[in-house]
């Protein structure tokens, strides 16, 4: 029986070393993308222990900052309407937002070597501490926007055109982060979305709000002047058995382009599009960066390139009424790259974030892009829409229509570029709206 | 020699002391500041487990003055160590397992001082195992689970619950070890039969008494969904039929016989097909079935090498941390170090076992010491395996580790057979009943 139990020994010590190497597998081998892991919240339990970093607005009033005692801190949001920028953070439910996009920062560990982290970490079994940012957000104006919008369902984009600083981003409705672990699966089944970040993630029907590249295409393409009179102006417009009438009174049949576009009259818009035809519209939207995601911090989106078949109604694309959707930023995007001589800027939300050592570096600015359009031709598309422009999108659910309002600040030189949309508004309310954050901006 | 069991018996001592002293530090640790309120309970289940070892080593030392010097330092460290993982995972649960600590060091020194040699548990084998089989029976109609849902395998009474399959297990083992000695001849011709030769047909009805119980065991756990122990068995089954026989027929037929069991409990059992599935493919339902094991392998990365530290880390995110996949918590804590660290020591265990068996005196002894050994190092294997996604996951305990009264009393039954075992081995070797 010895000879048996030798052998018998020398099997289960094989078997013992093959759970040591497998454990050893998953530790070393496998180990990191393991805690990559959405649902490893380990990364944000150690939080609990080490404050996360603080987020700042750009006058240095505090957006989100961690409340209560060492070993139960938790996240706190003085101002929760402006979660859909912030996002949240918890063990529980993952990340979101500026939250999960600067973590590496607001967590600690970003930009630091390997080892003093693995110092810190195993030795003195505290992990580095969380280190603060700066928003490009204007907390002031913020308010002005969540309170002007707050009955509403939309979104609300101030941009600095220059430098394509996001002051305000407000999307309604929203979620009260600072209790979102109780009531998640409420907020996830709520069937009006406020997780939804409309202003950056949802896609809306531009209607009537996409006639100025309408407009600028043509006119890049010696298809129309800006004096140029459109017979039959006012004619409605079929689109999918809704009619799509001018927004206003019309002083007669009869009209100049820019009073086209003032008055909210399809017809011209859609007559220039189908002189476009298929091939130019695409090549007019690629150019205006229709197809390619904004790069922001936070996640933003775009239509798809392949939805050009359904360009093959030319007179709806003009119009705004065909395949192609967008996104508020995008159209705050194109707005502020038409009022400021075809440059489009990028979009920014970071400004500053805090290093290693408690000072502050500013975030790089982007190399500046190639203008979009002409500059001369932006120009001339500026000058139509002086007081900015409200429109009107139909959606393909039974009658209900998207309100639009582009608006700039100052005319001369603008510096304040507006996008409203709301689901469940008139042009004129969300003029109103605009007008009142360009106001607060001045 | 004593001197060298009580040196060991101080390393144990320290290295739980560490442990314990560790674990209570991590509240002020966690919160980075001393003024926390402190739990300075797991001071008084150190004592009682100090008092325990010392009594085990104090008594053992008298009763069988010649056993097996590694043994007893070892699992007091294993149940120590247990003791101070248990308390940071399920405080609550602590003082249960130090109580259970107590009876199973009584168990294990009534065992040592028994009178006479272990003939007795050869002689009244059929009394042994129908006593197992008849209490494990009786949870099928007794049955309760002390946490109030779930499988029905303990039998209750006041507030303390047995789990008589891990007294089973024990007995089975004797049986098997009684049972293969007196007919190993029969049974595998080892050598030319003295009176008429059998015809080899002939021998199969020897074999059936034992299928047959056997099979009655494995049925009543079937039954009951305890995959764990039905494994358990029928892979102590197969090993002392080789130890036994020498033949690898028998492992092969075994083996084919598990794959057969895997696939028909694939098809009629639940429990089965999750664990499986589980097994193969956790990463398909990560927060449903399979979260446990999922959480378990994080937990194991998110220690790496050198661990979070003793209640640092956070693997209380696994169900029943303090039970089954103690192993991930441990990884999580003390790191891949301490993982190599326990898995070694419970191989020294074995070890000790299969070197207690080979110096066994009788066949019967050389049988029960190999049975007794292959039932821990199967145990740990199918647990470790499980957490680690090497096997597919079969609830047992971590012997001398996991919470479980029932368990660790078996664990040291097992320990208090294989010391007076080891305490035969030195003295002249008796005649071998073959």
């Amino acid at each position: 029986m010895i000879r048996q139990l030798n052998r018998l020994t020398v099997l289960i010590s094989a078997g013992f070393l093959l759970v040591a190497l497998t454990t050893g597998y998953w530790v070393i081998v496998r180990g990191g993308d393991l805690l990559q892991r959405g649902d490893n919240p380990r990364r944000a339990l150690v939080e609990r222990r080490v404050p996360r970093g603080v987020i700042y607005d750009r006058n240095g009033l505090v957006l989100a900052d961690s409340a209560g005692q060492p070993g139960a801190w938790t996240r706190h949001y003085p101002y929760p309407d402006l979660a859909p920028v912030l996002g949240y953070v918890s063990p529980l439910v993952g990340s979101a937002g500026i939250e999960a996009a600067l973590d590496p920062t607001l967590h600690g560990d970003g930009g630091l070597d390997p080892f003093s982290i693995y110092w810190r970490t195993t030795l003195l079994g505290v992990p580095p501490p969380g280190r603060g940012v700066r928003l490009t957000i204007d907390l002031n104006l913020q308010r002005v926007a969540d309170t002007a919008l707050s009955a509403h369902t939309g979104a609300v984009l101030l941009l600095d055109a220059q430098a394509g600083e996001v002051l305000v981003l407000a999307s309604h409705p929203t979620f009260n982060a600072n209790a979102l672990d109780d009531h998640w699966s409420e907020v996830v089944n709520d069937p009006a979305s406020p997780l939804l970040n409309r202003a950056t993630l949802a896609l809306y029907q531009p209607g009537g709000a996409i006639e100025p590249v309408i407009v600028a295409g043509a006119l890049a393409n010696g298809l129309a002047t800006p004096a140029q009179t459109f017979v039959g102006a006012d004619q409605p417009v079929a689109v999918d058995g809704q009619r799509l009438a001018c927004r206003a009174q019309t002083p007669g049949s009869n009209l100049a382009l820019g009073s086209a576009l003032a008055l909210g009259c399809p017809a011209p818009a859609a007559a220039l599009g189908q002189s476009l035809g298929a091939a130019g519209l695409t090549r007019l939207f690629t150019q205006f960066q229709f197809f390619a995601a904004p790069a922001l911090a936070i996640p933003a989106a775009a239509s798809s390139a392949d939805q050009v078949s359904v360009f093959t109604d030319t007179a709806l694309a003009g119009i705004g009424q065909a395949g192609l959707t967008v996104t508020p930023l995008q159209m705050a995007l194109v707005t502020a790259a038409l009022v400021r001589g075809g440059q489009m800027p990028s979009p920014q939300l970071d400004l500053q974030t805090q290093n290693a050592d408690g000072g502050w570096s500013g975030v790089p600015p982007l190399a500046p892009q190639p203008p979009v359009i002409a500059p001369a031709v932006a120009d001339q598309v500026k000058s139509m829409l002086p007081t900015g422009l409200q429109a009107i999108a139909l959606t393909s659910t039974g009658g209900k229509s998207l309100a639009w309002y582009l608006g700039l600040n100052p005319y001369d030189k603008p510096r304040y570029v507006v996008v409203v949309l709301l689901e469940d508004g008139t042009p004129r309310a969300a003029k109103d709206i605009g007008d009142a954050l360009l106001v607060a901006a001045r | 020699m004593q001197r060298e069991e009580n040196q060991l018996f101080s390393l144990s001592a320290a290295f739980v002391l560490l442990a314990a002293v560790a674990v209570m530090l991590a509240a002020p640790a966690r919160a980075g500041v001393w003024a926390v309120p402190m739990d300075f309970s797991i001071l008084g289940f150190v004592a009682v487990w100090l008092a325990c070892a010392a009594a085990g080593a104090m008594v053992v030392q008298r009763a069988l003055p010649r056993h097996d010097l590694y043994l007893l330092p070892i699992v007091y460290l294993l149940s120590g160590w247990g003791i101070a993982l248990i308390w940071r995972l399920a405080p609550q649960f602590a003082v249960r397992q130090t109580i259970w600590l107590a009876i199973g060091t009584a168990a294990m020194l009534g065992i040592v001082l028994l009178p006479g040699d272990l003939r007795w548990l050869r002689r009244y084998r059929y009394t042994w195992l129908f006593t197992g089989l008849a209490l494990t029976a009786l949870t099928l109609i007794l049955g309760v689970n002390p946490s109030g849902s779930g499988d029905r395998l303990w039998l209750g009474c006041r507030g303390l619950y047995v789990q008589p399959a891990e007294i089973l297990k024990l007995l089975l083992v004797v049986f098997l070890a009684s049972y293969l000695t007196d007919r190993r001849e029969m049974l595998f011709q080892t050598r030319p039969p003295r009176v008429d030769p059998m015809p080899r047909g002939e021998s199969l009805i020897y074999f059936l008494p034992m299928l047959v119980m056997w099979g009655f065991s494995t049925l009543i756990l079937v039954s009951q969904r305890d995959l764990g122990m039905s494994t358990l068995f029928f892979g102590v089954f197969i090993v002392m039929l080789y130890l036994a026989s020498g033949r690898w027929e028998y492992v092969l037929a075994g083996l084919l016989l598990l794959v057969l069991a895997a696939v028909i409990g694939y098809q009629l059992f639940d429990v089965v097909r999750i664990r499986v599935q589980g097994w193969w493919n956790p990463w398909a339902d990560p927060t449903g079935r399979s979260f446990q094991i999922v959480q378990s392998l994080i937990a194991q990365a998110a220690g790496g090498v050198f661990g979070a530290g003793p209640g640092q880390g956070a693997p209380t995110l696994i169900p029943v941390a303090h039970s089954d996949f103690i192993f991930a918590a441990l990884a999580e804590e003390w790191g891949l170090l301490g993982v190599l660290a326990m898995t070694a020591l419970l191989g020294a265990v074995v070890l000790r076992a299969m070197r207690i068996a080979a110096g066994a005196p009788s066949a019967f002894g050389q049988l029960l010491a190999g049975g007794l050994g292959a039932l821990l190092a199967l145990q740990t294997l199918l647990i470790t395996g499980g957490v680690i996604k090497l096997l597919p996951l079969t609830g047992l305990t971590l012997p001398f580790v996991s919470y479980g009264g029932s368990s660790l009393v078996s664990a040291f039954c097992l320990v208090g057979v294989l010391l007076r075992l080891s305490a035969m081995s030195d003295q002249p070797a008796r005649p071998e009943a073959t």
